[in-house]
């Protein structure tokens, strides 16, 4: 039943570009981005308890990869989305040996350190257009007309593709080794569980998936820049989409990002109070309800949170 | 006095103690005995209030079941927990003094501390760490002193130690027995000195008590009976 | 001789490095959580004494202290109300929690004081200097080093020598059991989270007294205490000394030899270390 109304509802939202104006368009865009975004957050920090305050490093170096691959390669915009999707993989693999030696806060923040140095070092870079940017060469590879549902269903896909992932995932016994490592490092060791290939593995998983939907993002916008790509503002609604909608709950990042943009546009006319809101939302839930929105409907959705006991 | 009453411990979902009474007089010895598992440091540490507890716990007429541990340890609740629990960073002195932190009035000092454990004295400037098994026994039960409680709670104070460090820690505490209206509680793996080192035991099995009576002539095929649960009606 | 000079203007930039340090040592030492908005409690510290020198026309001498009594009352306050609430075996929601706060500040500020660029005026002490030998040395950097390493010493003092260090240490080793020493380690935290909010709060200060500050400078202020705890190593203060001086020298260098690297061979040096040495420069072998 209840995949029968998804599969209806990835239907509904598949033919939008066909009935809706543009501007619906590119916020049903940005809305299915932000959640395969925090889905891909979601899988190392809710299920694994690997949080990380640097994934922004990843939307940007999404985006560079397809400008990239878009420019030097020649390679239409449509299948240098995904391999952008690998690039940042790829990079996640080759970073993780150096952070994996910080554990849980440190490795919060030296994610951050990580997507800073990023940041800095494509802004000086002229390869890639420095401070000021790149254009996306690729962009006449579509007809003007097809750019905006083109980057939809893109995101569409990176939004039904990171859930079922975290789905498929979770309903394994690697969901299971995770979880237990999360839950108890000593004791999953003792069941066999290897922690280091079990994070690396769902860091690499979100980091390209997360590069895979910046690449989308930058795709819809034609021209990136280091300002832009590596914008703090990523992982601030990534954390607290997935934060408010439900950590380690599938339908938290759907939940979450309800609520923001809900908020966004909202308080469209008052500034950055929205993101002051956003903030202190945040931080009401975890006071409150520590589950996310996502708790209160714990009967209808699948959920891999184990009760915290209480102090 | 100390008067337990329909006591029950949770650790969490876990619960460690079932409906637990008894009663302890001022100036007596009283050995906890029971299994490992059977609820014996649960039981200390829900005195302490480091257990949630519901229940009546009174020490000298004032009930103190619902307050914090720090306000229990100033009614004069004291610990000397299980694996000494030392702190590390902090010099056997150090650790002494903090153990008076209540300022409680009372016959325990530095002193009279070092005067119990001579060794100390001469360790008294050492991170307490670096400090062997027994002689960390020792700056716990010091530290514990220090409060100068009317309810001094031992946890396993000979646990891990060699026969002979033990035995010295047991001389120790037998020095000291019956000096003041202090009330002590012993939990100890060994039943046969438990009960010579006592007035009174009660015996736990799976969270409750099976056994209670006075320690002096007591029956010890009947505490071993209770002590490993076998039915010997 | 222009070396020395940048070296010694690295050691003493490195003493306001080591302070920021410093308080996000102390709460993670104490508390074993990180304050994602140590950085922003630094600016927020800064535009509070900009606005009430500069708009209210209140003299330094008067505003420092009343800003970091503000700060540190702040922080208990937060602490009492909030972080401890979210304390448990899980460092992270407390990391998240901080996170709130952090953004929560940051754009209060922005609302509040613009994006502008802002500084604190110390008038002709900004630009005083003394000639040792060929080399010129600002006397304001040098108080700032001084006051650095006064606070560091006085810290280490009252931390062994005073029964509110002898809690905390204790608080930190065991923070259960504590309680039986008639300790209430939400007052010790709260106490620890003042004291790392008006250390915050005093360095965020002393930058705007040296240079300028935006509202989005909070988030450099974390990196960079971050990477002196790392650096230095987790778990002493005086690993955040070294962290401190070392990475203000770093940068120091990396501004003279590449003007336009920013904070970039600082945050390169925290990936040299965590590959060569991760337990931090003073640090022995961590556990976690």
């Amino acid at each position: 039943m209840t995949r029968i109304l998804a599969i209806g509802a990835v239907l509904i939202l598949a033919s939008l570009p066909f009935w809706a104006d543009r501007g619906v368009i590119f916020l049903g865009m940005e809305i299915l981005v932000v959640v395969a975004l925090a889905q891909a957050w979601n899988l190392p920090a809710g299920y694994g308890g690997l949080l990380s305050l640097g994934h922004h490093g990843f939307v940007g170096l999404g985006g560079y990869a397809l400008y990239v691959l878009s420019r030097d390669l020649g390679m239409h915009v449509l299948v240098a989305i995904p391999l952008a999707g690998v690039v940042t993989a790829i990079f996640a693999l080759f970073i993780a040996p150096i952070l994996f030696r910080l554990r849980e806060v440190y490795f919060a923040v030296g994610m951050w350190v990580a997507a800073e140095i990023l940041r800095i070092l494509v802004s000086r870079s002229d390869w890639l257009g420095g401070a000021s940017g790149l254009p996306l060469s690729g962009a006449r590879d579509l007809p003007r007309a097809w750019m905006g549902p083109s980057a939809y269903w893109m995101a569409l896909t990176a939004a039904v593709g990171t859930t079922l992932l975290v789905w498929a995932l979770m309903r394994s016994s690697f969901g299971l080794r995770l979880r237990a490592l999360r839950d108890d490092e000593a004791a999953a060791r003792a069941i066999g569980v290897k922690p280091h290939r079990v994070r690396l593995i769902v860091f690499v998983l979100s980091a390209g998936a997360t590069g895979m939907a910046g690449a989308t993002m930058f795709f819809s916008s034609l021209f990136i820049s280091p300002l832009a790509a590596f914008d703090m503002g990523w992982i601030v609604t990534i954390v607290f989409v997935t934060l408010i909608g439900g950590l380690g709950r599938l339908s938290g990042p759907f939940l979450g990002a309800a609520f923001y943009f809900l908020l966004r546009e909202g308080l469209a006319d008052y500034g950055n109070w929205y993101l002051i809101a956003l903030g202190a939302a945040a931080m009401a839930i975890m006071l409150v309800l520590p589950g996310g929105l996502a708790s209160l409907s714990d009967r209808f959705t699948p959920s891999f949170t184990k009760t915290k006991e209480q102090p | 006095m100390l008067e337990v009453e329909g006591l029950d411990a949770f650790y969490g979902d876990f619960q460690a103690l079932f409906d637990i009474g008894f009663t302890q007089k001022s100036g007596e010895t009283l050995a906890l005995i029971g299994a490992n598992g059977a609820g014996k440091s649960s039981l200390l540490h829900s005195i302490c209030g480091l257990t949630s507890e519901t229940g009546t716990i009174r020490l000298n007429g004032a009930e103190i079941g619902k307050l914090p541990p720090k306000v229990r340890a100033e009614l004069g609740v004291s610990l000397s927990p299980e694996g000494r629990r030392m702190f590390s960073s902090l010099t056997v002195r150090e650790n002494l003094q903090i153990g008076a932190n209540t300022g409680r009035p009372g016959p325990w000092s530095l002193d009279r501390v070092t005067e119990l454990f001579p060794i100390l004295e001469e360790f008294a400037n050492r991170p307490a760490s670096l400090l062997s098994g027994g002689q960390q026994q020792m700056v716990a039960i010091g530290r514990a002193l220090m409060a100068n409680p009317d309810l001094l709670l031992l946890d396993e104070v000979s646990l891990g130690l060699a026969p002979v460090v033990a035995e010295e820690v047991m001389a120790a505490l037998a020095s000291i027995r019956g000096e003041s209206q202090m009330m002590t509680i012993l939990v100890e793996q060994d039943v046969s000195r438990a009960i010579a080192a006592s007035d009174c035991f009660v015996c736990l099995l799976e969270g409750r008590v099976v056994l209670d009576g006075v320690s002096e002539g007591a029956d010890l095929g009947a505490i071993g009976h209770a002590y490993f649960g076998e039915d010997d009606a | 001789m222009i070396w020395i000079e940048t070296l010694i203007n690295g050691l003493l930039l490195g003493g306001l490095y080591a302070l920021f340090g410093l308080g996000l040592s102390l709460i993670f030492g104490v508390m074993k959580i990180a304050n994602i908005a140590h950085g922003e409690m630094a600016i927020g510290g800064a535009f509070l004494a900009i606005a009430t020198a500069n708009f209210i026309g209140l003299p330094l001498v008067l505003t420092v202290p009343i800003i970091l009594l503000m700060a540190w009352g702040f922080g208990f306050a937060l602490q009492m109300a909030v972080i401890n609430r979210v304390l448990g075996s899980d460092p992270m929601p407390p990391l998240l929690m901080t996170f709130g706060l952090s953004i929560v500040v940051q754009n209060l500020l922005v609302e509040m004081f613009g994006a502008d660029n802002r500084s604190l005026d110390i008038g002709a002490l900004g630009t005083a200097s003394i000639q040792i030998g060929n080399t010129s040395l600002g006397v304001f950097p040098l108080l700032m080093f001084a006051i650095a390493l006064a606070l560091f010493g006085a810290l280490h003092w009252s931390l062994h020598h005073t029964r509110w260090g002898r809690n905390l240490r204790a608080t930190s080793d065991d923070p259960e059991i504590v309680g039986m020493m008639g300790i209430d380690r939400r007052r010790v935290f709260a106490m620890v989270m003042g004291l790392s909010a008006a250390l915050a709060a005093l360095s965020g200060m002393m930058l705007a007294m040296r240079g300028s500050i935006t509202p989005f400078s909070g988030g450099e202020r974390l990196l960079i205490a971050f990477e002196v705890i790392v650096i230095g190593g987790l778990g002493s203060i005086w690993g955040s000394l070294i962290g401190g001086l070392v990475l203000g020298i770093v940068h120091v260098i990396g501004l003279r030899l590449d003007p336009a690297s920013g904070p970039l061979y600082g945050h390169l040096l925290l990936l040299v270390i965590l590959l060569a040495k991760p337990e931090g420069l003073a640090g022995k072998a961590r556990s976690r």
